[in-house]
């Protein structure tokens, strides 16, 4: 009998290239080939500027984000005149102020960057709880299937088709309701105190968390589905291990990367999301600044001051637009077709 | 050949697997059965190597895997050693798990994208708690080494090595817990001609090494003629045919394998101009709904009334042959 060949053992492969002995992960391989995707680079830097820029806002900006200068009401420096010169009437010019001031006299650019900190939690915070939830609930419903799927899968579908938004608004009007006075130890009173004390964030989340999980959980629970019947697992199976292990070890490590895709490209919904809440009104608590309820404000004054809402909106634009590069880039970076082009 | 009285490892007793077909949104009905598998027995003997053969979609795989209880039974039994595994689960059957291994079709699918090399050989070691890190470690490299592999692709991932070596790495993980038993599912139909014939010869090098039992499941009849002690002919979830090679591709009984023998090419072009092939007519029925009496009757050149009234017994016409046919 003729000794397997070992063909594949010299030093050199294909085009006599040296085997590297550390292989390439899935992972690594994926890093490469987003940094060099030139949008994305864009996108996570601005992300990260963003991040810095929140964390540290107490030092970046130049004035505390409540702070009223009565006297200074609508003043803007002389750049932002000549960038909208239909002002130019009635323009009260100071150059205290980077892009100007508002209605109270408080100073926009600090208030941009204090706002950065509520668009960034909610960032973060939507994609936390739609992934913590939708994950949990769609991989048990692919992984078991069946009966239990099938009920699990029609709950979602009933969920999903209440209007979420609706809800939400709902939700504010009777915790935040003036005309309750709820009562100190109920589940109300509780509630509302949280949430003042969250700066008016918390029924945000909430609200967010309630809706934002559903579609997650429909992608988890079909990419389960697929990884599931790949042969690999019944490999694991044959080899005794347990569900606990199918599922952690094998089954989400290969369904992670678009569910990482979807997220991120969710993100740019939850932050609008906050800045509608914020823009009618039910959003976060003043004086707290939130991009949503600086558009808002700028926007009664629109005509007379266009540099009140249209920087707001530019942070709020710039910040989605990031999001969205970022996660093209990653949902190209984590493609396998594309693996090892580029 | 190995030896007709030798001990029986493993003993499938009318076996059968049927899939249901469920139709409804939340209330759901059966309304069928897929019957894939539909009444197997046979014995593997220790040390021999069972070639399953038959077409596409007509149970082999399955057979395979309800085996190692991949799919529990519908009814029957199958015997390792006399131990019940369709009725043993849980921990139990956990434990067994050992004693049987699987080395898969396609090697691309059948190693996890996201291990290393190092963690997939090492995986059921680490499962049955039979090494600590550095033991896993020497182990793998081991069996790398066994299968023709090199130590040092241990810290290397799948998608870095061709369709020979992973089906390697596939042996070698199979082996990682000494087991008796190893059911091949078409282990080679994934690969190139001539990488077939290495992963064969491997495969029965390592045979001679552990004295492992195979029961290797394929659709090459000359690759199964090549590997195997005894052959077993399945169609529509029912074995047609078990003999040794010898018989089997000598002095085929059954109307199915010679129809399925008289298929294979001959590498002599005057021999093959006289080869006599038997066409059969239309296509494998449905297994949702097999045909009454024989299975084989409806594409049978030789069926007569008999066929489509009884079902035809699996019955010893010499001693190994055994065939299902009212007409032998």
């Amino acid at each position: 009998m003729t000794q397997p060949v070992s063909l594949e053992n010299n030093e050199f492969g294909a085009g006599g290239r040296p085997i590297s002995v550390k292989g390439e992960s899935l992972f690594r391989d994926s890093v490469r080939r987003l940094a060099r995707n030139k949008a994305a680079v864009v996108g996570g830097t601005i992300i990260v500027i963003l991040i810095l820029v929140a964390l540290f806002a107490n030092v970046v900006a130049p004035y505390p984000y409540a702070e009223q200068t009565l006297v200074d009401q609508n003043k803007l420096p002389q750049w932002v005149l000549s960038l909208f010169p239909t002002m130019k009437p009635y323009a009260q010019l100071s150059s205290d102020y980077f892009i100007g001031a508002d209605y109270v006299g408080r100073d926009l650019f600090s208030r941009i960057i204090f706002g950065a900190r509520v668009s960034l939690t909610v960032a973060f915070i939507g994609p936390l709880i739609s992934l913590l939830i939708g994950v949990t609930y769609g991989s048990i419903s692919g992984y078991f299937g069946g009966r239990l799927d099938n009920l699990m899968m029609r709950v979602v579908d009933v969920l999903y088709a209440f209007p979420s938004l609706l809800f939400i608004i709902l939700l504010l009007a009777f915790f935040r309701s003036t005309f309750a006075h709820p009562t100190p130890g109920t589940f109300t009173y509780t509630m509302s105190q949280l949430d003042s004390a969250s700066g008016g964030l918390l029924f945000i989340f909430i609200g967010i968390g309630l809706t934002a999980w559903e579609t997650m959980a429909r992608l988890t629970r079909g990419q389960v589905l697929s990884v599931r019947e790949k042969e690999f697992i019944e490999a694991a199976r044959t080899l005794g291990a347990k569900d606990g292990r199918i599922m952690f070890r094998h089954i989400l490590p290969n369904v992670v990367g678009p569910l990482v895709v979807a997220e991120t490209l969710a993100i740019p919904g939850y932050i609008s999301t906050e800045a509608f809440l914020s823009f009618i009104g039910i959003g976060v608590n003043p004086p707290t600044p939130s991009w949503g309820s600086m558009i808002s404000d700028g926007a009664q004054v629109i005509r007379t001051y266009p540099n009140q809402a249209v920087f707001p909106a530019l942070a709020l634009a710039i910040t989605m637009f990031a999001f969205n590069f970022l996660g093209d880039g990653l949902r190209d970076a984590l493609d396998p077709r594309l693996r090892g082009n580029q | 050949m190995k030896v007709e009285s030798a001990e029986i490892l493993l003993r499938v007793d009318n076996l059968v697997k049927h899939f249901p077909i469920k139709r409804g949104i939340i209330i759901q009905k059966t309304i069928g059965a897929i019957h894939a598998v539909d009444g197997v027995s046979f014995n593997i003997h220790k040390g021999e190597t069972l070639g399953l053969v038959g077409e596409s979609g007509c149970g082999k795989s399955t057979t395979g895997r309800t085996i190692l209880q991949l799919y529990r039974p519908t009814s029957g039994h199958v015997y390792y050693n006399d131990i019940d595994l369709s009725t043993i689960k849980g921990e139990e059957l956990r434990k067994m798990r050992r004693k049987m291994q699987m080395i898969f079709q396609d090697p691309y699918a059948s190693l996890n994208p996201r291990m290393t090399i190092g963690e997939i050989i090492g995986e059921p070691l680490v499962i049955h708690h039979l090494a600590d890190k550095k033991g896993t470690q020497a182990r793998v490299e081991d069996l790398l080494e066994l299968v023709g592999l090199s130590g040092r692709f241990y810290n290397r991932f799948p998608h870095e090595f061709s369709g020979g070596q992973r089906q390697r790495i596939g042996v070698a993980r199979a082996l990682a817990v000494n087991p008796d038993l190893i059911i091949c599912d078409e282990p080679i139909s994934a690969l190139d001609v001539s990488i077939q014939a290495q992963v064969v010869n491997l495969l029965e090098d390592l045979q001679k090494e552990f004295n492992l039992t195979y029961l290797f499941i394929a659709h090459d009849l000359s690759m199964v003629r090549h590997i195997s002690d005894r052959v077993a002919v399945m169609y529509l979830g029912v074995i047609m045919e078990l003999a040794t090679r010898y018989d089997l591709y000598n002095d085929p009984l059954h109307p199915y394998t010679k129809a399925l023998l008289s298929a294979v090419p001959i590498p002599d072009p005057v021999a093959e101009e006289k080869r006599h092939r038997t066409i059969l007519k239309g296509d494998v029925p449905s297994p949702v709904n097999p045909p009454s009496g024989c299975r084989f009757r409806t594409r049978c050149p030789i069926a007569v009334e008999i066929c489509a009234q009884l079902k035809p017994e699996f019955r010893e016409v010499k001693p190994g042959h055994w065939v299902a046919c009212h007409l032998v």
